[in-house]
């Protein structure tokens, strides 16, 4: 009950909460970010930690919108030590947020909550699709890529392009070893033309010239190679369409399919 | 009693200091483990190189000054190379991931090392006397005409200067797919256990075409993997006993009497968690990187990122200690997520008589924990502080605004200068901590 005279008050818990929700949103994003730039520098340093790699997945599992914490329990790192390269917080989207600056953009944040959803997946499938076998590939008994390191990948595409007894006294400055490189190389090309020869089959009865007018509206033709490279790793791996059939595919699955790389790109422009 | 006293009781001092001085570290003198032998009076040290340094106590030499002794190199020696699986593409490191020596029963030396996936069982002797006299050899080792021999005679055993000898006896191989990341010799001096990120294995010393696989816990579709062991150890009394600890923050206990796979803990040891101070890193720094058993057996020993916690193996429900080592890097774990620093994997170690704790923190810091008085004490590994018999200082950092005299901030913490590998004499209070590519061995002052 109010006291006569007393002039209302907006309650400051709603606003004090959407700051506080804003920057666990805007932390999360950050550190998502961060999750997959370490899982993507694991993959091409040669760093195969089983124990590293898992807590990294679930880190990112933890992540989903729906553990957002009721109380805005917002945890945050103070000021960076010397000689540590800083935590930023990422741009990502219209929604910038800078410390005491709140800037909430449904927007961004409904993008969030959709390319979180589709990067959980996607960093699902590619866990499943790096996933190698300590063991030297798939038992019998697996109906899919067991979880293990990157470092095996060459091994299951069968790449061995590897060079014999000259590795010992290669060492790159990070602690890796250069030969390795050459074969993710190798390997990051073949899952690349995987993805493409995946896409194109999809795509064989389809006249994709209506929808290139579209991806060119929003500047599809000005990616670079290599942004649509990183664009095909994140799509979900198209497993249940056969790669070598002809099968006539419906028009609006693949519809749907484009839309998802709509809004995929939208994402990848805004940051 | 020696090592009976705290770690705060004792004045610490420097002793010596192994290693190059050079700025530019070889990434293969990168110290890996730290091991004392059962007496103390073996030191041993693996590194990135893949090579063992074994050092000797000498005793209390010419030197009046010298309070006990000190360690000198005793053996040298590569125990593992780097190798290559060509199947799957995969460089197997030479780093030493440990060390561990088995009880001494006659005038040798045996110790396990292991890298990634091999584990190797070394014997060390000494040599100090040669045969001479041979019939069918010269002094120079070279043949002699048979027909040229006119009288035999009986070699005799001559002094030499001594040789110390390492060899390989066993190599226990080709048992692990994942990394290997603990070996513990059983109590029964006949078996001990390797452990990997999915398996452990019991292993029989001569046997080394085979082991019993005790612990499983690969799922079947590896998608469902969320959880790796990252140590374990056997019991030191009870030889069917051992622990293994988790990337999660759990501990279980396994009885191998019960079954011949262990999947099935005996007892679980898990802290419940705080709502209050959940983050988005807690699982990460809830990771045990280390545990152990106190020498008595009845407590355990882990360390996670940012706490040693003892358990008393009659309760599984919480640790009856906790030891914050450095929790002012809780306000600092986003960075340290970003850096890699919080995937550190962080050991501890007990005194002889189980009444304190040391392990190890940044900046080239070390922690020491009495247990009695629940008195804390921080000291730094450094070459400006080694001076010979120069007591340590304490250090501190400060969390607070204002930084006293003598205090470092922790935004001036290295986080470059970690020191992950600490032991502990069994029986003297000498500690050895391994930095970077340098040994330091301190020892407490001589009242």
């Amino acid at each position: 009950m109010i006291s006569k005279g007393q002039k209302r008050k907006l309650h400051d818990d709603d606003v004090v909460g959407d700051v506080r929700s804003a920057a666990w949103e805007s932390q999360r994003q950050s550190l998502l970010d961060i999750s997959l730039e370490k899982y993507h520098r694991s993959h091409d340093c040669m760093e195969h930690s089983l124990r590293r790699s898992v807590l990294i997945a679930n880190t990112l599992k933890h992540m989903h919108p729906e553990n957002r914490p009721l109380s805005g329990s917002v945890t945050w790192a103070g000021p960076m030590p010397s000689g540590v390269p800083p935590c930023t917080m990422r741009e990502s989207g219209p929604g910038v947020l800078t410390n005491g600056d709140v800037v909430v953009d449904m927007e961004h944040e409904w993008l969030s909550s959709e390319s979180d959803f589709s990067l959980s997946a996607a960093v699902s499938s590619i866990l499943k699709e790096l996933d190698m076998t300590m063991a030297g590939g798939p038992g019998p008994g697996t109906q899919s890529l067991p979880f293990k390191p990157a470092a095996n990948l060459a091994a299951d595409l069968g790449l061995k392009q590897y060079p014999s007894g000259n590795w010992s006294s290669e060492r790159c400055a990070e602690g890796c070893r250069t030969s390795e490189r050459v074969v993710f190389a190798d390997t990051e090309e073949v899952v690349r033309s995987s993805y493409d020869g995946t896409l194109d089959d999809l795509l064989h009865d389809i006249n994709t010239s209506v929808f290139e007018r579209e991806m060119g509206a929003i500047g599809v033709r000005d990616i670079s190679g290599a942004a649509s490279d990183e664009l095909l790793k994140y799509l979900p791996p198209l497993t249940s369409v056969p790669s070598s059939s002809q099968l006539p595919i419906s028009l609006s699955q693949s519809a749907m399919n484009l839309n998802e790389l709509e809004h995929i790109m939208e994402m990848l422009f805004q940051s | 009693m020696a090592g009976a006293a705290s770690g705060n009781d004792f004045q610490w001092c420097f002793s010596q200091v192994k290693g190059a001085i050079d700025e530019d570290v070889a990434e293969a003198d990168i110290i890996s483990t730290v091991e004392f032998n059962n007496s103390g009076e073996l030191l041993a040290t693996g590194d990135k190189g893949g090579r063992v340094v074994i050092f000797q106590h000498e005793e209390e030499c010419k030197h009046r000054l010298q309070l006990r002794g000190e360690y000198n190199v005793y053996s040298t020696f590569q125990s593992h190379e780097p190798e290559f699986d060509y199947l799957k593409s995969l460089e197997i490191e030479e780093k030493i991931n440990k060390i561990r020596w088995l009880p001494q029963q006659n005038s040798a030396h045996f110790l396990l090392s292991t890298n990634d996936k091999t584990i190797k069982l070394w014997k060390i002797s000494e040599r100090d006397k040669r045969a001479e006299g041979y019939n069918l050899k010269d002094e120079n080792g070279r043949l002699r005409d048979p027909f040229r021999i006119t009288s035999l005679r009986v070699p005799v055993l001559m002094p030499m200067d001594l040789m110390v000898e390492a060899s390989p006896r066993r190599v226990f191989a080709n048992a692990h797919t994942y990394h290997i990341n603990s070996i513990s010799v059983n109590s029964d001096h006949e078996t001990y256990l390797s452990a990997d990120d999915l398996r452990i294995n019991l292993w029989h010393l001569e046997i080394t075409d085979r082991s019993f696989n005790i612990v499983d816990i690969k799922p079947a579709n590896m998608e469902e993997l969320t959880e790796v062991i990252t140590a374990a150890e056997c019991h030191p009394n009870q030889c069917n006993v051992f622990v293994y600890s988790s990337s999660k923050g759990t501990i279980r206990l396994c009885d191998m009497r019960a079954a011949a796979l262990c999947d099935r803990h005996t007892k679980f040891f898990e802290e419940p968690d705080d709502p209050s101070s959940r983050s988005f890193f807690s699982e990460i720094i809830s990771s045990i990187s280390d545990v152990k058993f106190s020498h008595s057996g009845r407590y355990m020993m882990t360390r996670d990122y940012l706490s040693v916690k003892m358990w008393d193996l009659n309760m599984e429900n919480r640790p009856v200690e906790t030891y914050q080592v450095h929790e002012y890097l809780r306000g600092k774990l986003c960075t340290l997520y970003e850096n890699d620093c919080i995937f550190d994997k962080f050991e501890c170690c007990w005194n002889g008589s189980d009444s304190a704790i040391m392990t190890g923190s940044y900046n080239n810091f070390f922690r020491m924990f009495e247990r009695n008085t629940r008195k804390d004490i921080t000291l730094e590994a450094s070459r400006e502080s080694s001076k010979p018999r120069a007591t340590l200082k304490p250090r501190k950092v400060s969390t607070g605004g204002k930084r006293k005299k003598d205090e470092i901030s922790v935004d001036s913490l290295d986080f470059n200068k970690k020191i992950l590998h600490t032991a502990w004499h069994p029986k003297e209070n000498v500690i050895a901590v391994a930095a970077t590519n340098n040994l330091y061995i301190f020892q407490d002052k001589v009242n």
